[in-house]
């Protein structure tokens, strides 16, 4: 997850400045409902080239 | 090493089925779950081996409570629901460890003679680090190696 404030985490678990921030991230177990229709992906074609 | 091609259903179960879940059983995840995790995790590819993630594993109550308002609204049930909601962060100063995890050059001299590299490289290599862990619980990792012998109010089951 990126829908946060960077700055508010770091106030709140990094007081001293050394870390900061980059994403969060959840682990548990499933519950299937929560779990959205899959979503595409690029093509080969559109995301990649072989040079 | 060697190296064997991953049967079809190992490659579902990391990829081409893993899903990102964005609600959760109220069950807990044990702390030797999380070690397992990470024991995993760690061997996972780092520029000068710098590892410049660092994790902070939020689970408990509290540690939840000081977490909530950080939070954009809509995500804030989701961390509410998980067992383990981890800050993936960086280390600004990560190349003070490159003697004991580079030792076969003096990486902690570049970095702090060009200081405007430490801030893109910890970002680059943590958020690396961070589909590290993405990808070790879609593994299993947690669900093998202790079943018969975790207490009842842990899980070892990540996958639905």
């Amino acid at each position: 997850m990126s829908g946060f404030n960077p700055q508010a985490v770091n106030d709140a678990f990094f007081p001293d400045g050394r870390f900061k921030a980059n994403f969060l991230l959840n682990i548990g177990v499933a519950d299937p409902a929560g779990i959205y229709p899959r979503a595409p992906r690029l093509a080969f074609e559109e995301a990649a080239q072989i040079l | 090493m060697s190296t064997n091609v991953l049967s079809d259903a190992a490659l579902d179960q990391l990829f081409r089925q893993a899903r990102t879940v964005h609600a959760f059983k109220p069950q807990a995840v044990c702390d030797d779950t999380i070690r397992q995790l990470y024991d995993l995790l760690k061997w996972g590819p780092t520029a000068f081996n710098a590892q410049p993630a660092r994790y902070v594993f939020v689970k408990s109550a509290e540690a939840k409570a000081k977490l909530m308002p950080a939070l954009m609204p809509g995500n804030v049930p989701q961390v509410q629901s998980a067992a383990v909601t981890v800050i993936v962060a960086h280390d600004t100063r990560f190349h003070e460890h490159l003697p004991t995890q580079f030792p076969g050059y003096d990486a902690k001299a570049v970095f702090d003679a060009n200081p405007g590299m430490i801030e893109p490289a910890a970002f680059r290599n943590s958020s690396l680090q961070g589909a590290y862990l993405i990808l070790a619980p879609r593994t299993g990792s947690g669900l093998w190696r202790h079943v018969g012998f975790q207490p009842a109010s842990c899980e070892r089951r990540f996958l639905p």
